[in-house]
């Protein structure tokens, strides 16, 4: 069975993984090297921003692991047995993960999956998975097992993806407010943004927006310079308050956070406004405390008022979903990685298994490319 | 001609029921986390608009030529049969659905339930059609 000797983003800081990374044209050589000087007989490197990973199938594994350890070093620039030697050097082995049999398959396919991704779900792993394997299988250092291993690690990438929702789901309540703007407008991009009254929430949630492009964005407060000071920093308008309820016929998204004591947009100003907005959809969102829209704005047509209490409700609802999803794609992680120990186990064997593509089989001939 | 608009107002009806749905979700804050390959509201709002819009001449010229062909065949433009008057309340509504949107600015849910009504009542004229319109028959030019 084959092992993995690495690190990623959990274990080691930016400083030392931006020292081990591997530029992709340096790739062919870097496996090169290490293969002779592991003596390997199979191995890929993946190497991405948050992780440096190289799987190996040797005879000898425990000298193929010294051998990795020290050239993994030598690649850092580091003094021969830096990594190794824990005591001396504030701990640095402590950074490098070492899996073996079973457990690096199954490392091999939550990394595909994205499981063990910084933002969980992302999809960019699987390419880079895939990148990093079709390197290795260009220049001949994979053979029969990593191939199908590799081959099969992309499959669970992509099974993961389709059966499950991981990652999907804002989880914070600026992003949760732009995924809703989204769902309303599609593309912000020929939207207006408009802020009354400027609190530090407002400020946060604004920048959620504004990195969406939005056309053109404006400030309105009951103290100008404090407008004026927002609007310098992403480049807006500042207008008096007064002025910023009347240009809510323009704008289509409203982020209200004023520290006023009452309601100040009450439903008769909405409709006011709606009917000179021709039925234009208006999104309203209230993260005042307490709060600046009166909450019967809602039922008003094409009004979609939040207020920070229904954000933040559903950002305790993505989290709740984002971990069911989690788990039900280690349970698919699980279940791969037992049925890809049941055919190593059976290949090696000598007998010719084919591997199981969810319900129906894959013939032994999977590897086409060896 | 009326096949094709009938068609097209089909389409708008569909994106309409989904904007009805993803317009309600909306409205009562909820997540969204697991509808997220429906399109925004603007987009099948536009989608729902445009459909009704070019079905719309297809629906009157169709109903003109109709009429004429009951004047050559019949010697009378109207007869008030059941098929000719539903026909007559989907073009209406249709009618009263751009009207409302031009002149007042109707959008979003209301004018996707006048849009639903639509064809809820061209769903009537067909099923009138089949069963109990003495003078109108599925081959007949009309459909």
């Amino acid at each position: 069975m084959p092992f993995v000797l690495g690190l990623n983003h959990r274990t080691a800081p930016v400083s030392l993984r931006e020292k081990l990374s591997i530029a992709p044209h340096l790739l062919s050589q870097t496996l090169q090297r290490l293969k002779e000087e592991s003596k390997t007989e199979e191995l890929v490197c993946l190497s991405t921003c948050n992780r440096t990973e190289i799987y190996v199938q040797a005879k000898n594994r425990a000298f193929a692991r010294e051998a990795l350890r020290d050239a993994l070093e030598s690649h850092a620039g580091l003094p021969a047995g830096m990594l190794a030697d824990q005591a001396s050097t504030a701990g640095l082995s402590a950074h490098l993960y070492f899996h073996e049999g079973e457990a690096a398959v199954r490392h091999l396919f939550s990394v595909a999956a994205g499981l063990d991704s910084m933002v969980q779900g992302e999809h960019e792993i699987l390419a880079q998975v895939k990148q990093a394997y079709q390197a290795a299988h260009e220049g001949g250092f994979t053979g029969k097992l990593f191939n199908v291993l590799f081959q099969r690690s992309l499959y669970v990438g992509k099974r993961v993806r389709t059966e499950t929702g991981l990652g999907e789901g804002a989880s914070s309540v600026g992003s949760v407010a732009v995924g809703m703007a989204e769902r309303i407008f599609g593309s912000l991009k020929d939207r207006s943004v408009m802020i009354l009254g400027a609190g530090q929430m407002a400020e946060v949630t604004a920048k959620h927006l504004l990195a969406q492009k939005a056309k053109s964005f404006l400030v309105a407060n009951r103290t100008f310079e404090r407008a004026c000071e927002l609007a310098n920093e992403f480049g807006g308008t500042a207008m008096h308050f007064e002025e910023g309820l009347r240009q809510m016929t323009e704008v289509d998204i409203v982020i209200c956070s004023t520290s006023a004591p009452h309601a100040v947009i009450t439903p008769a100003h909405v409709r006011d406004i709606m009917a000179q907005r021709r039925g234009r959809s208006l999104f309203l969102i209230d993260i005042a405390m307490p709060r600046d829209v009166d909450p019967s704005v809602n039922n008003i047509e094409n009004v979609y008022l939040y207020n920070i209490d229904d954000l933040q409700q559903i950002v305790s609802e993505n989290q709740e979903r984002r971990s069911r999803e989690a788990a039900l794609a280690e349970t698919i992680v699980q279940e791969e990685t037992r049925e890809f120990t049941r055919w190593f186990r059976a290949h090696r064997a000598g007998l010719h298994q084919g591997l199981r593509h969810n319900s129906s089989t894959v013939p032994a001939s999977f590897p086409a490319a060896e | 001609m009326l096949c094709l608009s009938y068609l097209l107002l089909l389409a708008a009806a569909g994106v309409g029921l989904l904007f009805i749905v993803q317009e309600r979700r909306i409205k009562r804050h909820q997540s969204l986390a697991g509808t997220s390959r429906l399109p925004s509201l603007d987009t099948m709002e536009l989608f729902i608009y445009r459909m009704i819009l070019t079905s719309f001449p297809l629906l009157t010229v169709g109903m003109l030529l109709g009429t004429h062909w009951a004047y050559m065949t019949r010697g009378r433009f109207w007869e008030w049969d059941s098929t000719e008057t539903f026909s007559l309340v989907t073009w209406l509504i249709y009618a009263l659905y751009l009207t409302l949107r031009w002149v007042k600015g109707w959008r979003g849910r209301q004018s996707t339930y006048l849009a639903l009504a639509g064809f809820g009542i061209i769903l009537v004229t067909l099923v009138a059609l089949f069963f109990f319109s003495p003078l109108h028959t599925l081959g007949g030019k009309n459909i």
